[in-house]
């Protein structure tokens, strides 16, 4: 694959003038994985034969004169997503030899629109972590700077994207997930609006905020993979009861007319200084291209944080209650009692931070403090929730920061879980409100030799992915941010 | 809030996780230092409106549908099997 073609657009236009197969572009990514893998460590899974079967048959389709945006484009789905006859381990020792019966409703759509799944990407173990270095089959490596982690919890799905193992990958997003890695490894990450896509076969995290979106280099590519995931689905009961929705962005050609909110003090306080100047500049610069540029207050939101960290570790603590040992995972054979064999099978089987979540999720569901933790949060995410509901009576769109620093290096907050918790600080207020969300390349700063890129994130009301696409395709043909690769 | 290893002691045996020492010691550091930074929410007021119950259960019929059968074998494939019986230890 060279570095001419490396996005979903550009490919599907070879394939359609029958300049390359889809078996040939399956090998290319095939080869790269062979040769970057061993390095960056984002794959958990590779499924040769699978993938190959896959592209052949792609290649008939097309060669039947079917078209479609996804025939024949190679990609990764993070292992936390059930793939029919592949392991599903959600990089969790408790689920090593897990081999999922059924396909995700997530790739079984991808599988029917004819995109070949090369394998599985690793993740933070259960998606608990924003590095990737909570994973069980080791961390993985940022291919702009392999000292530093990728982002997470969908850090192998980002940095394969970022090093051209496929064109487009999925991920999930329950506070941040997609969008963090994105804005570490320069690309665009879309989290849609909660129920958008179903979560029919997601090893289910928390319940009320979790989503599945893609990792691409484009924000086109972005709204060719959510056209084809999204949309209703019997087996998950809160998918929207919409028709199916196309994404008409307007390619991002005109912003007059469109509002679009920023918070001052989301560019103060943490954020890094040189983050801060360009995206003021930024700020500018769509105010130029036509944009109304309106300030806001969302006085809730600095409670997003504390209220995720309650709601998450409760709900999640509640989703893996399941995961006993029995059928599954490694079984301690010594326990002499079934409670201690449950016992010795999850505190063995999982990893430090699904125990340390599991734990905080316990407590603050248990008798005596449901009612100040639990019930408390539940009532501040309304407030939240209310703060934005008012925000988009005066705006199409919100603009932030996505993380408030660049790529961190690896191991540098690996013992700090609050720090590693405050990497959420303006990605978890749209998760707890259900709200799509995108993180966009939004430039880059120099460190230690060493050129790291660095998102923003455009926030939309419920439904609103057309506003958050325009607003970031706008923001993207300003920029390019996207044509710079790692050297790798 | 602060937790004393019997504190974290009991919420391993609620969550059926057995720990060691280490990690009693490390988890009760680490839940005092998270739970003093989330009661910052003990802060926020709130109105009765707010607190009001916006969740409502939503029901449909309980209808059995068909499963594929060779996802089904695949799935039982996994497990320990006695005959036509899921082997798992002993439970009394």
């Amino acid at each position: 694959m060279d570095g001419q073609m490396f996005t979903i657009a550009q490919a599907r236009t070879a394939l359609d003038q029958g300049d390359v197969s889809s078996v040939e572009l399956t090998r290319a990514c095939l080869r790269r994985i062979e040769a970057l893998n061993p390095v960056l460590n984002a794959c958990l899974l590779v499924d040769e034969t699978g993938a190959l079967a896959a592209a052949a048959e792609a290649d008939q389709r097309l060669r039947a004169g079917e078209r479609g945006d996804l025939l024949g484009i190679p990609y990764l789905a993070k292992d936390i997503l059930m793939t029919k006859g592949l392991k599903t381990t959600a990089a969790s020792k408790i689920l090593d030899n897990y081999i999922a019966p059924y396909d995700a409703t997530a790739i079984s759509r991808l599988k029917t629109a004819g995109a070949v799944l090369l394998g599985k990407t690793n993740l933070d173990e259960f998606a608990h972590g924003s590095s990737t270095e909570n994973s069980a089959f080791g961390p993985t490596k940022n291919p702009w700077d392999l000292s530093r982690v990728p982002g997470g919890s969908s850090g192998g799905s980002a940095a394969a994207v970022a090093a051209g193992l496929c064109f487009f990958a999925l991920g999930t997003d329950t506070g941040g997930s997609i969008r963090q890695p994105a804005s570490f490894c320069n690309l665009v990450g879309l989290k849609p609006t909660y129920g958008r896509v179903s979560r029919f076969g997601l090893l289910s995290m928390t319940s009320s905020t979790d989503t599945i979106g893609p990792l691409t280099r484009t924000v086109t590519d972005a709204a060719m993979v959510l056209t084809a995931i999204a949309g209703q689905d019997e087996r998950d009961a809160t998918t929207l009861a919409e028709a199916a929705v196309t994404y008409d962005f307007d390619g991002g050609k005109s912003l007059s007319g469109l509002r679009i909110g920023i918070v001052p003090a989301y560019l103060s306080g943490s954020l890094d200084k040189r983050l801060r100047a360009s995206i003021l500049e930024g700020i500018n610069s769509l105010k130029q291209a036509g944009a109304e540029i309106v300030e806001l207050d969302l006085p809730y939101n600095q409670y997003s944080v504390p209220v995720y960290y309650v709601i998450t570790p409760s709900e999640l603590s509640s989703n893996l209650a399941r995961f006993d040992g029995i059928g599954w995972g490694v079984a301690q054979e010594q326990a002499d009692s079934l409670l201690a064999f449950y016992q010795a099978n999850r505190g063995r089987g999982f990893g430090p931070e699904a125990k340390r979540r599991i734990m905080l999720g316990t407590f603050a569901l248990s008798a005596g403090y449901a009612d100040a933790y639990y019930k408390k949060a539940q009532a501040v995410r309304r407030l939240i929730a209310a703060d934005f509901q008012q925000a988009f009576k005066r705006v199409d769109v919100i603009l932030t920061p996505t993380s408030p620093h660049p790529a961190f290096k690896l191991g540098a907050q690996i013992n700090d879980p609050l720090a590693m918790y405050l990497e959420d600080i303006y990605l978890s207020g749209a998760s707890l409100a259900g709200l799509p969300a995108i993180s966009v390349p939004g430039g880059f700063v120099d460190e230690d030799s060493s050129t790291l890129p660095f998102g923003v994130q455009f926030i939309g009301p419920a439904g609103g992915e057309g506003e958050i696409l325009r607003a970031a395709s706008a923001w993207e043909k300003i920029n390019n941010y996207f044509e710079r690769q790692p050297h790798f | 809030m602060k937790f004393t290893t019997d504190d974290i002691q009991h919420i391993a045996d609620l969550a059926r996780l057995e720990l060691t020492p280490a990690e009693l010691a490390a988890y009760g550091r680490e839940l005092s230092a998270i739970t003093t930074y989330i009661d910052q929410l003990q802060s926020v007021v709130i109105t009765d409106v707010t607190n009001d119950g916006a969740v409502s259960n939503v029901w449909r019929a309980d209808e059995v549908k068909s499963w594929s059968e060779e996802e089904t074998a695949r799935a039982l494939a996994q497990a320990d099997r006695e005959g036509g019986l899921l082997k798992v230890k002993r439970v009394l």
